[in-house]
């Protein structure tokens, strides 16, 4: 048990056997091997598919992404657009189908491109989560010692900084764009994932398969990328699921507060923001970007938790 | 021990002085300056920089700045500029405090009260019922859950929380008031501790010592209050620190939300404003007391759980 770990929602997977190939053994029993591992996957499947909540989170997931794709298409007028006529603040219609906002624009429009912002942040944070948390991840685990201990100082001395206090001041020095966003966000949260890298490289490496391969003449790169990462995919793509609604809450809030997405650029917390002086008389200004955030929040939550009960290899359902 | 606490406290200096070095430098690197709203000649800004002491090279304003912080004197904003910031902050941090810290101790009793719940009744009502909010929490954060409770409260219950949507509200600082900034607050680390605290207690009933107990004949409440619950409760200990950044963080935006007179209005005003000395003594504070938080909560779970090591930690 790592002091003072920062990950949320602490999934806590028990490390399967090791079904990882090797080199040294006879050909049929490789065969065997990948058989087993394609049926582990199937399994896996049936049991997300069959879980009816991680489904609906799921679909909900897809429709997003599918709006933040084509928002260009599907919305009728631009984002920073004013919509032809006198349509200020109003509400919910056949014409807008989510009203008008205070200058204008189409509420249904700015949604959708402020989904295209979320999940571009949303993934993209998580992206580089893994990328900075599994190399140093992988790097700690893999060589142990002093190696290790340098690193997870590092890790722990970022593990003290609050994570949203962070990203404010980086982006108040950086301006306010996606890529700053992500990089803000990430520059934090990559702990988690390293210390969920390293805790499971540091149990795999001393197994004997590994030895094998290193008696075989394979090195460290090869050994980490070819056997050990293969092995922590499964708690990473949980703890990266759940890492996903963070990070789009995170967009939200320090565009709410005004240091993220600035206007007229989409964002959804941005939207509650201007929408809540209007709160007394057109709530669906805020309600609806507000309800955005926490469905989609909610839908990535209900796929981790579907995601970590199938993946499972002792799960009993 | 005695060699960790030492260890860890002489660690804490280069944390800060990191923290306060990436504050300082990070919020002059800002482009702007506290001076672009005044709508007044060169000579004015030049002498209001002066005053500030932001005329000199920025490394001697930081060695400037450090040694004045290390006096406790954090200068004049310079929005406010009649006002001193640790005066700002000593009036209005109180109440923020104050209800950070009621979020926290209500999110980890609640939290750890429906874990354990959940867990003594695995695959029961009362689990599935903690479960289903603790899913509904975790996707409630502060301001999301600060807005949708000041819409119910005044749709459902109009009158009752002298709120109104118009932001016309009056904070009066009785207990009433305090319940929604607190459960805004609350939702989702109260979510994050019930699944933490559940996970951590099923693991606790599988294992050995637990079937051993049970299998020696002691009883189940025994086995639950005696054996289960000290070794699952306490690796929430560990949660305080983040959770309590995380509910610090959110106080700002909820006292917005809720007209509440803390440090979140200043907080995003001087943000806005660039307020240098104002941010840097915000977020020096708010950093420091974290990395206080977190050492002294470790060393609380190290003297509890003697298994874990003092010595080169992981």
């Amino acid at each position: 048990m790592a002091i003072s770990d920062r990950s949320e929602f602490q999934p806590v997977i028990p490390v399967g056997p090791a079904t990882g190939d090797t080199t040294a053994v006879a050909l049929p029993f490789i065969e065997e091997q990948r058989v087993k591992q394609s049926s582990l996957l199937k399994d896996a499947i049936y049991r997300l598919l069959r879980n009816k909540l991680a489904v609906l989170g799921l679909a909900f997931i897809l429709l997003v992404l599918f709006c933040a794709a084509f928002a260009n298409v599907i919305a009728p007028y631009g984002f920073a657009e004013k919509v032809p006529g006198e349509f200020y603040r109003t509400r919910p219609n056949y014409w807008f189908l989510f009203g008008t906002d205070n200058v204008g624009r189409d509420v249904f429009t700015r949604i959708m491109y402020g989904a295209r912002t979320s999940m571009l942040v949303g993934f993209g944070s998580v992206a580089m989560q893994l990328v900075i948390g599994v190399f140093i991840g992988s790097v700690a685990g893999y060589f142990a010692g002093n190696t290790d201990t340098g690193l997870m100082r590092v890790t722990d001395l970022f593990n003290t900084l609050p994570p949203l206090l962070i990203a404010i001041i980086m982006l108040a020095a950086f301006g306010p764009s996606v890529f700053n966003i992500i990089f803000a966000i990430s520059i934090t949260s990559w702990v988690t994932i390293a210390r969920l890298t390293r805790g499971q490289m540091l149990s795999l490496r001393e197994l004997d398969y590994i030895k094998a391969s290193r008696t075989a003449g394979a090195g460290g790169t090869y050994i980490i990328l070819r056997h050990l990462l293969p092995n922590t995919l499964t708690p990473l793509i949980v703890s990266t699921t759940f890492a996903i609604p963070t990070a789009i809450f995170s967009e939200a809030f320090l565009s709410f507060i005004g240091i993220g997405i600035r206007p007229p650029n989409p964002s959804w917390g941005d939207m509650v923001a201007e929408g809540q002086q209007f709160l007394r008389s057109d709530p669906h200004l805020a309600i609806i970007p507000i309800l955005c955030v926490m469905l989609t929040m909610l839908a990535f939550i209900l796929l981790g938790y579907g995601l970590r009960d199938a993946l499972d290899p002792k799960g009993n359902n | 021990m005695g060699r960790y606490i030492a260890g860890r406290i002489l660690w804490m200096i280069p944390t800060l002085l990191l923290m306060s070095l990436a504050i300082f430098f990070l919020m002059h690197a800002t482009p702007g300056s506290p001076f672009q709203a005044e709508k007044t000649t060169a000579g004015y800004i030049e002498n209001l920089n002066k005053q500030y002491g932001l005329d000199k090279p920025l490394p001697v304003q930081y060695v400037v700045w450090i040694g004045n912080v290390l006096h406790g004197e954090f200068g004049y904003s310079t929005f406010f500029k009649s006002r001193k910031v640790q005066e700002i902050i000593r009036e209005q941090f109180p109440v923020s405090l104050k209800i950070g810290f009621i979020a926290t101790i209500f999110s980890f009793v609640g939290g750890i009260a429906l874990g354990v719940l959940a867990a003594v009744n695995q695959n029961g009502p009362l689990d599935y019922l903690s479960t289903l909010l603790a899913i509904i929490g975790a996707s409630l954060p502060n301001f999301v859950a600060a807005f949708l409770l000041l819409f119910l409260t005044v749709i459902v219950l109009p009158g009752t929380f002298h709120l109104n949507l118009g932001f016309k509200t009056t904070w009066s600082g009785t207990p009433k008031d305090y319940i929604l900034p607190v459960l805004a607050l609350s939702f989702l680390p109260l979510a994050t501790i019930t699944s933490y605290t559940r996970a951590t207690m099923l693991d606790a009933i599988r294992s050995d010592y637990v079937r051993t107990a049970r299998a020696k004949g002691v009883g189940e409440q025994r086995v639950i209050g005696r054996h289960v619950l000290k070794n699952a409760l306490m690796p929430a200990i560990t949660l305080i620190g983040p959770i309590f950044a995380g509910i610090g963080t959110g106080t700002f935006v909820v006292e917005q939300t809720f007209g509440i007179p803390g440090i979140g209005k200043y907080f995003v005003t001087s943000l806005n404003n660039r307020d240098y000395p104002m941010i840097m003594a915000i977020f020096l504070l708010f950093g420091a007391f974290l990395t206080v938080m977190t050492l002294v909560f470790d060393v609380v779970y190290g003297m509890i759980d003697p298994r874990v090591r003092f010595v080169g930690r992981g």
